[in-house]
C-alpha cells in the first residue's frame, strides 16, 4: 500500500522578551515609527535573550510535541532548517538528536534556507517518508536573526522576530501533502545575507551582520510569488476558489497586501499574524498555521496553500488538506 | 499610456507629499519621506498604476531618483520618452 505523510501536530515557540515600537524609537529616536509601522505591519517582535541561542529555543518547541502526541522513540528522522546554528559544524541536528534523546538509528540533518525553509523541510519529510515507508518525522524550524541584525539597522530591525518551531510529519493513507513548486534564483543571492559570516572573510566589514537589500527583495516577491501561486494551481489542476486559505510567508504587511492584490485574492482568504508575532523567517508558515488553526480559519477538510520565499533567494509553495 | 507627470503624481502620493513636492531631479535620501520603505511604497505604487508591469521590471528597484524611475519606464516602454 502506498504511504502518504500528513501534517500531525505543529508546536512553537516564541521567546519572553518582547520588542515593541517604543522600544525601538528608545533605541533610534530619530526613526519615524508611525510610518514604519504602516509599512510593515508590525508591533511588536520576540528576540532571544543574549545567552539563549537556536538550539534553546529549538528544544523547547520539540519538547512541546513530546508532551503531546508521540514519543520519542517513535521519530524516524529529524530536520532542521536554520540559518542561524549554534555553530558551522556539526549540524545542529545532531546535537538536537542527542539532547532530544531521539533514536541514533534516524536521520538527522540541517538545511540551510530561510523564509522558504518549511515548505522545503516539508517536501524533503514528504519524500523521506514516503520512499522509506517511516511513521514519523520531525520538522525543526528555527531562527534568531537578531543575533545578526544591529540596533540601528532599520531595514531589518523593525521586521525580524526569533522563533522556533516542530511540525511532526506522519505516515497517512490519504495524500495531504503536495504537490510542490519550488525555485531558485541565486542572481539575488546576496540581496539577503550574513555578511562575513562563513569562511569568506572581509576585515572591512563588521562580522555576521545581516543584510537585506529591502527594494530588490520586494521585487523578487512581486515577480516570483504570483508565478509560483498560479503554476501550482495549474499543477493540480484547480484555481483560487479552489483554496480555502492561503498562508504566506508573514515577511510585512507591504508585501502580504502586495500579493492580495497581485493574486486577487479578498482578506478572508489570507492569514496574516505579523502584526503581534512579526517575520520569524523558516517558522513563519508553521506558526501562521497553527495560530488559523486555533482560530477555527483551518477546520477538517479545509485546503491550505503555503507559501515561502525569501533569502536564497529561494521559493517554495505546496498545498495540504486537512482530511 | 500614462504620463511622465502620472508616473510623478503617484510617487507623491506614495510618500503621501503634497502636489507639486518632487520633480525630475529629486533623490532618494532627498527628502525624509524617500527612504528604503518609501522607496518600497513607490515600486508598490507604480505597480498598481501600471496594472502589474513593474514587478518584472527588475532594475527598478536599483532607481534612486525621479529620473531613473522616469527612464527606466521609459526603456520599457510604458511612458513616452
Amino acid at each position: 500500500m502506498k504511504i502518504y505523510s500528513k501534517i500531525s501536530d505543529i508546536q512553537y515557540y516564541l521567546p519572553p522578551k518582547l520588542l515593541s515600537n517604543e522600544d525601538l524609537v528608545f533605541d533610534n529616536p530619530d526613526w519615524r515609527m508611525d510610518d514604519i509601522e504602516k509599512k510593515t505591519g508590525i508591533k511588536y517582535r520576540y528576540i532571544c535573550e543574549d545567552a539563549q541561542t537556536s538550539k534553546d529555543i529549538a528544544l523547547l518547541a520539540c519538547e512541546k510535541i513530546f508532551n503531546s502526541n508521540v514519543r520519542r522513540s517513535d521519530i524516524d528522522f529529524l530536520i532542521v532548517v536554520t540559518e542561524s546554528p549554534e555553530y558551522i559544524a556539526p549540524a545542529m541536528s545532531c546535537d538536537l538528536q542527542n539532547i532530544l534523546g531521539l533514536k541514533t538509528s534516524i536521520a538527522s540533518f540541517d538545511v540551510n534556507l530561510g523564509c522558504s525553509g518549511f515548505v522545503y523541510g516539508l517536501m524533503i519529510a514528504d519524500s523521506i517518508l514516503c520512499s522509506n515507508n517511516y511513521s514519523n518525522g520531525l520538522l525543526v524550524c528555527v531562527d534568531t536573526y537578531s543575533k545578526y541584525i544591529s540596533s540601528n539597522d532599520r531595514t531589518c530591525r523593525p521586521l525580524f522576530s526569533d522563533a522556533a518551531s516542530a511540525t511532526l510529519i506522519t505516515a497517512s493513507k490519504k495524500k495531504t501533502v503536495g504537490p510542490f513548486v519550488l525555485g531558485t534564483d541565486g542572481s539575488g543571492y546576496k540581496d539577503l545575507m550574513v555578511k562575513n559570516s562563513g569562511t569568506i572573510k572581509n576585515i572591512d566589514t563588521e562580522r555576521n551582520l545581516y543584510f537585506m537589500n529591502g527594494s530588490a527583495v520586494f521585487m523578487f516577491t512581486m515577480r516570483v510569488v504570483p508565478k509560483a501561486v498560479n503554476d501550482l494551481l495549474i499543477k493540480e489542476k484547480c484555481n483560487t476558489e479552489d483554496i480555502d486559505l492561503f498562508v504566506f510567508h508573514q515577511a510585512s504587511k507591504l508585501v502580504i497586501d502586495n500579493l492580495k492584490r497581485l493574486l486577487k485574492l479578498s482578506n478572508e482568504k489570507v492569514f496574516e499574524n505579523y502584526q503581534l508575532v512579526g517575520n520569524t523567517v523558516s517558522s513563519s508558515i508553521p506558526i501562521a498555521l497553527s495560530q488559523a488553526k486555533s482560530a477555527k480559519k483551518i477546520k477538517k477538510g479545509s485546503v491550505v496553500m503555503l507559501v515561502g520565499f525569501g533569502v536564497g533567494l529561494s521559493w517554495g509553495a505546496t498545498i495540504i488538506r486537512y482530511n | 499610456m500614462k504620463s511622465k507627470d502620472d508616473v510623478i503624481s503617484t510617487i507623491e502620493i506614495a510618500l503621501e507629499l503634497e502636489k507639486g513636492s518632487l520633480n525630475i531631479d529629486t533623490r532618494m535620501g532627498s527628502i525624509e519621506q524617500w527612504d528604503s520603505l518609501g522607496h518600497l511604497s513607490i515600486l508598490s505604487s507604480l505597480d498598481i498604476l501600471f496594472d502589474g508591469l513593474i514587478g518584472p521590471i527588475s532594475n527598478i528597484s536599483e532607481a534612486q531618483s525621479v529620473e531613473d524611475i522616469l527612464n527606466i519606464l521609459i526603456e520599457n516602454k510604458l511612458i513616452d520618452s
